[in-house]
């Protein structure tokens, strides 16, 4: 861009025969650009914005990942995904209710306050209000400071996974949060802002230095961080461009130097592009559908005063209706796997088994709809994200236009991810697209939240949008929750998952795969919980 | 209207035509959208919007004279395996639709506004001008925007969605009257001072007839041709829209709506999602302003 920028100011003038203006025009250029090649700025590319900079009000990947530039938890994961020390340099558990977490010395926040057991402390009980999204990481624990740099977690039933569920708990400065009343988590649901909307504060490599929500967000390296980087990128940009074909512009015009959600369509073209380079690999991540399985009568439909789909009949029908291959090969371009089930490989608790998807067979499944008594279909509206997940109102479409061929007319509604989130938490929708992932590769987080019947208060159902709820199943999901061996607990969950799938409870679509498109200079290792560790990213 | 039906049928006219290529063929190419727009149920290969017809094996096929390709979708298929063709004979139904009727939405408020601007003159001709200068001074585009803002606020998705074409056609039309308006004001000044026009108030005919009988067909000419070129206009301006995403829904595509939906592959190699709708958008707008080109030009001979 600068070169031609010099070449046409140089012609012009040229032209006027002002030698002496052009080569100070030149001069002026050069200056710059070696002024520019000094500092590294790194410009990410994504479909969408965090919500917030508040580490607590948002469980969504890309808001998770952006504030890990940020700020810190006390546990990471290393490049093998197993658990590695953070701001907590040891971790013990001297009794089997109590974890015990030695805190890494001389650690400071951006604003130069030294990061004490009380900022855990506080941090803890912090994510346990209602307002935060991460209250089912942390329900029930008692942290305690037992020194400055030592804090003991209690917990009201053995815990293994503490440590892992404390990956998702970023660590706030208190006095930080006191002096500008941040004590709670923002409440992204009344849309209400607070200070954390737009500041920071944390113990990360980077500072933010300015955000503009839903256009630019600026991070800088913050010179006082105790740890090192692989790389030494001194800026950090991030950039929301939510229509495919122009985030994709962007990168190969050298206005971007990585995109961590290209669309499926553009990846055989981008690995040809001599500048790009592609890195994929399986995410942790399924897509399915899930339904209204409470209420009487379907809100948004036309059923006449029934919901249909409490008869398992219907929702074996539309899983019939589904043909996933032609999903996977058309809309995702076979970057993705179909399945059967709603929990991905890798997962504690995953049976390979389960995937096994019905053939798509449409008189099957009208003969089933006219058993059901809808012999000519009914209608109802989908609820879909535009900006979430890969190609996801794409998906939508399909469905869309295969239920259509057992009768079932849908009306597409899809909204972006600011909308349609808060809607389907209020359980607001009669059908809805849902992309999960366990935070910590255990199955059990996905039964215990979409599961178990709604008790905001324990921490259990909160992502059960389906508002389903049977409360045999939710004793023997507790039973294996709170089974300790660990061989056993796998198998009482695969026997859960089993029923899951039996009782058609979600409708799974394909395990996704997560593609980064970078320029050349750029490498950065692609985690399957699509998290970029911005400590792992090199620029040449 | 009278006369200029009359001149219409004057064999100058037709006779102008025949040795015009550029207006022949524009007005064959007007003709054959018009038809294909009119009854799209008859001349389309494909019933795209019956979702129960669709196949995704023919997601994606390319145009049928490359491999791959079947005449079955001259044009290809897109990513749920709809022709193309039959999706942008289905487009221009919506397109021609919104725009005649916007353009029709704004002669009728721009031709009453400028005859009784024209006609009264004072305090009347003042407001409805400045009015007018007011409206001017914001792009038809913001208008458009802006009608299309309230009235989803107002009335939520869900009933902007079921209207949207209505909408279109109310925002696009209120956005065009100010041509209109200042033309047959002036052409109103101009006969209003003569002496049939004063001859007809002598004998006491009402002023409602005065308008409509005496005045408005000899305003009219100047009018009929501007309303082609706004027609082009209103074609663009509703594609615009519908590209940008506050058009048309994509539950009944415009030709602008496909090329946004086609837009999404044009770096992924399915070039022909957006291409061909574009072509046919394209091809359409140069022969409306051809032809509107040509109109004025016969017209004003005689």
């Amino acid at each position: 861009m600068k070169g031609k920028c010099i070449k046409v100011f140089c012609f012009f003038f040229l032209k006027k025969k002002a030698l002496l203006v052009c080569f100070l025009c030149v001069a002026v250029g050069l200056a710059l650009h070696t002024g520019s090649a000094a500092a590294k700025t790194l410009r990410i590319g994504a479909q969408a914005d965090a919500g917030t900079m508040d580490p607590q009000a948002q469980n969504i990947q890309t808001t998770i990942t952006l504030l890990s530039m940020i700020y810190e938890p006390l546990v990471t994961r290393d490049k093998s995904l197993a658990k590695a020390p953070m701001l907590a340099e040891s971790w013990s558990q001297p009794s089997p209710n109590i974890w015990r977490f030695k805190l890494r010395p001389n650690v400071m926040f951006q604003d130069g306050a030294k990061l004490t057991a009380a900022d855990v402390v506080f941090t803890i009980k912090r994510a346990q209000n209602p307002t935060s999204q991460f209250a089912s990481f942390v329900g029930g624990l008692e942290p305690k400071a037992i020194d400055d740099l030592t804090v003991d977690i209690v917990t009201k039933r053995p815990d293994s996974l503490l440590p892992d569920k404390l990956i998702y708990i970023p660590i706030m400065n208190q006095a930080w949060a006191q002096q500008h009343d941040a004590l709670v988590p923002q409440d992204l649901k009344t849309n209400k802002e607070s200070f954390t909307t737009l500041h920071a504060n944390g113990t990360g490599p980077y500072m933010l230095t300015s955000r503009a929500p839903d256009s630019k967000t600026v991070l800088t390296r913050f010179p006082g961080y105790w740890g090192k980087t692989d790389g030494d990128i001194t800026e950090v940009d991030f950039t929301p461009i939510a229509s495919d074909p122009t985030r994709i512009a962007a990168l190969l015009s050298g206005q971007l130097d990585l995109v961590i959600d290209v669309p499926s369509q553009d990846v055989a073209r981008l690995a040809e592009s001599p500048d790009i380079k592609i890195a994929k690999t399986n995410e942790f991540r399924t897509i399915f559908f899930g339904f209204d399985l409470k209420s009487d009568k379907l809100k948004y439909a036309d059923a006449g005063n029934k919901n249909p789909f409490k008869d398992i009949r219907v929702r074996e029908a539309i899983d019939m209706a589904i043909d996933r291959n032609a999903i996977v090969r058309t809309v995702m371009r076979g970057l993705a796997s179909p399945t059967g089930q709603i929990l991905a490989p890798n997962n504690v608790g995953y049976d390979a088994a389960l995937d096994a998807t019905p053939a798509r067979n449409v008189a099957e499944a009208k003969r089933l709809l006219a058993e059901a008594g809808y012999p000519d279909g009914f209608g109802f509206t989908m609820d879909c994200p535009n900006d979430r997940y890969i190609n996801d109102e794409q998906v939508c479409k399909t469905m869309v236009t295969m239920l259509s061929q057992i009768g079932i007319k849908v009306t597409l509604d899809s909204l972006p991810r600011a909308k349609f989130f808060p809607k389907v938490w209020e359980r607001d929708t009669s059908m809805f697209m849902m992309g999960f992932n366990s935070p910590y590769f255990d199955g059990m987080y996905a039964l215990e939240t979409m599961l178990m019947t709604r008790d905001d208060a324990k921490n259990e159902g909160i992502y059960n949008y389906e508002n389903f709820s049977d409360p045999s199943l939710d004793v023997q999901i507790r039973a294996a929750r709170d089974e300790l061996d660990p061989a056993k607990r796998a198998e009482m969950m695969k026997a859960l998952y089993k029923i899951v799938k039996d009782l058609h409870l979600y409708i799974p679509l394909y395990n996704q795969q997560v593609v980064y498109a970078m320029r050349k200079n750029v490498e950065t290792p692609v985690r399957p919980d699509n998290w970029l560790e911005i400590r792992w990213v090199t620029m040449n | 209207m009278i006369s200029l039906t009359w001149r219409l049928g004057q064999s100058d006219v037709l006779h102008d035509l025949t040795h015009r290529p550029v207006a022949l063929v524009s007005l064959t190419i007007l003709l054959v959208y018009g038809v294909s727009a009119a009854i799209p149920g008859l001349v389309a290969p494909h019933a795209v919007f019956d979702l129960a017809t669709l196949d995704f094996a023919d997601a994606f096929r390319p145009p049928a004279w490359l491999p791959g390709g079947t005449w079955a979708f001259p044009f290809g298929a897109d990513d749920q395996g709809r022709d193309i063709l039959s999706a942008i004979i289905y487009g221009l139904h919506i397109s021609l639709f919104v725009s005649v009727a916007s353009v029709l939405m704004s002669l009728a408020i721009g031709m009453t506004a400028g005859l009784l601007a024209g006609y009264f003159g004072g305090l009347i001709d003042a407001v409805i001008m400045r009015a007018a200068d007011v409206q001017l001074t914001f792009p038809a585009m913001l208008i458009a925007i802006l009608i299309d803002g309230v009235i989803r606020a107002a009335f939520g998705d869900a009933v902007h969605e079921q209207f949207a074409v209505w909408i279109m056609i109310f925002a696009i039309g209120l956005s065009g009257w100010v041509q209109y308006a200042r033309t047959v004001r002036s052409a109103t000044m101009v006969e209003a001072g003569k002496d049939y026009v004063q001859a007809a108030r002598l004998i006491g005919q009402p002023t409602r007839v005065i308008l409509t009988r005496h005045i408005l067909p000899n305003v009219v000419t100047p009018v009929f041709v501007l309303g082609t070129v706004q027609l082009a206009v209103a074609i663009i301006l509703e594609a615009t829209l519908s590209f940008v995403g506050i058009g048309i829904p994509p539950s009944e595509p415009s030709l602008g709506t496909l090329i946004r939906i086609g837009n999404g592959f044009l770096l992924s190699g399915e070039w022909w999602l957006a291409i061909f709708p574009g072509l046919a958008l394209v091809i359409l707008v140069v022969a409306v302003n051809q032809f509107g080109d040509w109109l004025g030009g016969a017209l004003n001979q005689i």
